[in-house]
């Protein structure tokens, strides 16, 4: 350890050479940090790249058939939209009414037990979900609904629900909890049921938080691999009819997550499967850009 | 039109319903795991090796190759984290390149983390040709929790009361002297409980691993760098493939109680960090 | 042992607007106010003086029970509001809220427009158009603000000024029509021109409502009262007019806290 002189005179004379590549050690670090996110995006970029500009590859189609030549990216589209629909309509309002309920009860410890679960069940392994999938809740489905396998839609739907549930009802009560207890208060005395109170000044308060857990919570359900590629029954085909919730499809994690380890480098196939990763990763920085705007904003003023 | 109190009194009755299901879900998933968990975890199991797949013994090397993987991942990103949080705390002077290093750091923690597999497959695998090895999958955990890191530690640093810094400055120190004696000791905590969070989501990924450092069965621990390991995740993804045979799928749970536990002592310290090493400041 | 009923001293028959029977409140273990039995009077202005912590706000905030969302808070005893039990002599609690309007001590105005804030309570209520008008016209009248706002009904509620806030949230509170008004520290958080509006508004009211104010400020006490509630340590020391509080009659404790000494109670 340097010995620190006090004395501004003595001060000129001593040098820490040491120390001198600090600066250019924080400057590397941050300037590497940065560029990560740029080589990511950009290998993605030259690798999609043969497929982008391929003509005969019928992108749009609903046909996924390498061998055929035939390299349709719309069913893996549309499983992974009507799955993160199915997650969001079940988890967002019984996450929110949950989080109503723990943000208003009185009793400390009912909040205690329920915010600390949440955070443990917050932690759990995706892979882990996915074996609550396989060994519950496909079963339950197929049993349920007389089906050959219980990998289909409903079920990745209703596993990605619980997976984002928690982060729904934590981050929803913060947000909640965190309207002032004076518009409450206000509220209360001028005679408002305790539903008005929460309909016309608590939920408008906090709707921007909410909104951003919610964009959260889809950010990750979006870019869910594990789970849902147990579940899904990974069958590259649209459903049909188109809205059958009980059929197996694909997502486009689902899709990375079988084929990636298949495919040969530099192929075709593997191109494509690099653009597909590619439109995830654009859905993805939107949703938690968004996210993060929501949050930075300030709730009281909107 | 329903009359206010009616509204009210059916209001209630939601939260109350949407409290039960949730609470139904919550008391399911702890219990599924534990319940069945316990069936299968055993101090022989933790210590023996698979076989049969897995279906049979325990997991050694899973457990082994887990850890490997974090430690090195947490030697790796270290460095990076601290210096970019040190820059972005002490050298930034224009509010809108901070912001842009913000947004970039950010961006990292929102990409799935199936592409951080891709991208290494790519990388190091094809174009720097370093085969399957668990060095690659330590450094893919390592620039995903990077913004973890970097985020907790940026954040005890701005949490320093200024008066901190001039007054070091005043008695004489120089800049690097300053962070040195003064920066890096009262943001320490910030590092640790950052650093063991990422660690904690880093043990349970799988997607980005998979391909490039993992091989599901027949590993043992690596003699160089250019081995796969197998891991806990990994280990449960193949088993749970094989769901129909039941001892493979009471060794899934198995290996998910251990990979939660896991997760949970690094929570646990996180926020044991937190409390114990956060400076006490009287202003 | 439920203590003798405290009358007023100094004051003769008046219809009581809120009486309390054997009233203790709780804050866990803490007990905020002891056993109170007394009996506020109909109409005019009763101000609650009394050192912090004595049990003021929450005698106050116990009569619409605006504490009871506060966890910890337990009352016993019983509260009447012109004679029907706060508890269960109202069809809900809301109905007791409406009756009993509250005015806190800051400003609180809601995120909407200075119409919608006055409209708040009665949001969720059947009333037409002209009925709305009207009521956010009369209640800011009746507030002393319709002048200041009467062109900017639409701006938001909170490019108002603090003290124009305040009153703004008595309008709020005078548009659910309410027969007593709980004033807790009205004026502590505005400027003191402000703060003179406010008295004036508040003297102004008393005709039409029972008002029923939390303050620390014994001049202001001297002003506007025209009975006045000591209490100390969630006990009342004395109940009576104000001629008599600040007469040389009073007990001396209340003598000593009114004349504004150091009060050791």
């Amino acid at each position: 350890m340097n010995q620190i002189s006090l004395n501004p005179r003595l001060r000129t004379d001593i040098t820490f050479p040491k120390w001198n590549g600090l600066k250019s050690y924080a400057v590397g670090s941050a300037l590497f940090s940065s560029t990560i996110i740029m080589l990511i995006l950009g290998t993605l970029l030259i690798q999609s790249h043969p497929a982008l500009f391929a003509n005969d590859l019928n992108l749009l189609s609903e046909v996924w058939d390498p061998a055929g030549g035939q390299y349709g990216i719309i069913p893996m589209i549309f499983g992974t939209l009507i799955i993160m629909s199915i997650a969001m309509i079940i988890a967002l309002p019984l996450g929110v009414l949950s989080a109503i309920y723990i943000a208003e009860t009185r009793s400390d410890r009912l909040k205690h037990i329920l915010k600390s679960s949440l955070e443990v069940l917050a932690g759990i392994p995706s892979i882990v979900y996915g074996l609550i999938g396989v060994a519950y809740l496909s079963i339950w489905v197929a049993e349920g609904f007389e089906l050959q396998t219980g990998r289909v839609i409903l079920t990745a739907g209703l596993l990605l629900a619980l997976m984002i549930l928690p982060t729904i009802m934590t981050l929803s009560e913060d947000a909640i909890s965190s309207v002032p207890r004076a518009y409450r208060e206000n509220a209360a005395s001028l005679g408002l049921y305790h539903y008005e109170i929460i309909k016309d000044i608590v939920l408008p308060a906090a709707k921007a938080d909410i909104a951003g857990a919610a964009l959260l919570a889809l950010g990750r359900a979006l870019g869910e691999t594990m789970a849902v590629m147990l579940v899904i029954g990974s069958l590259d085909r649209l459903p049909s009819p188109l809205f059958n919730v009980l059929a197996s499809s694909q997502t486009i994690t689902s899709k990375l997550g079988r084929e990636i380890a298949e495919s040969a480098f530099g192929s075709t196939h593997f191109s494509v499967l690099v653009l597909m990763s590619l439109i995830l990763v654009a859905f993805t920085l939107i949703l938690t850009i968004a996210a993060q705007k929501l949050f930075t904003k300030d709730p009281h003023n909107a | 039109m329903l009359s206010r109190t009616v509204k009210n009194t059916l209001f209630a009755s939601a939260l109350r319903i949407a409290l039960f299901i949730s609470l139904a879900i919550l008391i399911f998933l702890i219990g599924a795991i534990l319940l069945e968990g316990f069936k299968a975890l055993s101090p022989s199991f933790i210590v023996s090796e698979a076989r049969d797949f897995g279906a049979a013994g325990g997991i050694r090397y899973q457990l082994l190759g887990s850890l490997i993987l974090i430690i090195v991942a947490a030697v790796l990103v270290v460095p990076f984290a601290l210096g970019t949080a040190l820059y972005r705390s002490e050298y930034v002077t224009s509010e809108k390149l901070g912001r842009c290093i913000d947004l970039t750091i950010f961006s990292l923690n929102g990409i799935p983390s199936i592409t951080y597999g891709l991208f290494g497959l790519i990388v190091f695998v094809n174009i720097l040709g370093m085969g399957v090895s668990w060095l690659i999958g330590s450094i893919l955990l390592a620039i995903m929790i990077l913004p973890t890191v970097t985020v907790s530690t940026h954040q005890a640093m701005r949490a320093i009361p200024n008066i901190y810094r001039e007054s070091a400055l005043a008695l004489g120190l120089t800049r690097a002297e300053m962070v040195r004696k003064v920066i890096l000791p009262q943001s320490l905590h910030g590092l640790v409980t950052g650093l063991l969070i990422g660690l904690a989501r880093a043990i349970g990924e799988t997607a980005p691993i998979m391909f490039v450092a993992t091989a599901f069965s027949g590993v043992t621990w690596p003699q160089s760098i250019y081995e796969p390991v197998s891991t806990l995740p990994t280990h449960i993804l193949a088993l749970a493939q094989q769901a129909t045979n039941p001892d493979a799928l009471r060794n899934a749970w198995g290996a998910s109680l251990s990979l939660i536990i896991i997760v949970m002592i690094l929570s646990g310290l996180a926020f044991i960090a937190r409390r114990k090493l956060e400076p006490q400041r009287s202003m | 042992m439920p203590k003798p009923e405290l009358k007023l001293v100094g004051v003769e028959t008046q219809t009581s607007a809120v009486s309390l029977k054997g009233f203790q409140a709780w804050f866990g273990e803490t007990c905020v106010v002891q056993d109170m039995t007394l009996e506020l009077p109909a109409n005019g202005v009763t101000c609650i003086v009394g050192p912090s912590g004595s049990g003021k706000s929450t005698l106050l905030r116990g009569l619409n029970r605006i504490n009871e969302d506060i966890s910890g808070y337990a009352m016993k005893g019983q509260v009447l509001i012109q004679d029907s039990c706060a508890k269960d002599g109202f069809k809900d609690i809301t109905e007791l809220r409406a009756k009993v309007g509250m005015v806190f001590q800051r400003p609180c105005v809601f995120p909407c427009s200075i119409k919608d804030n006055v409209l708040f309570g009665v949001k969720n209520k059947r009333l037409s158009k002209l009925e709305r008008a009207a009521l956010v016209e009369e209640s800011l009248k009746s507030a002393a603000l319709w002048k200041e706002v009467a062109h900017r009904l639409d701006s938001p509620a909170s490019t108002l000024s603090l003290g124009q806030q305040q009153r703004l949230c008595i309008a709020r509170t005078l548009a659910v029509k309410p027969d007593i008004l709980l004033l807790d520290e009205p004026t502590a958080s505005v400027d003191p021109t402000s703060a003179r509006a406010l008295e004036t508004l508040i003297k102004n009211l008393k005709d039409d409502y029972t008002i029923i104010m939390v303050t620390h400020d014994i001049r202001q006490t001297r002003r506007i009262a025209d009975n006045v509630l000591f209490l100390c340590d969630g006990q009342v020391i004395e109940m009576g007019s104000t001629d008599h509080m600040f007469s040389k009659t009073a007990k001396p404790k209340t003598k000593t806290y009114l004349s504004e000494e150091f009060c050791d109670c």
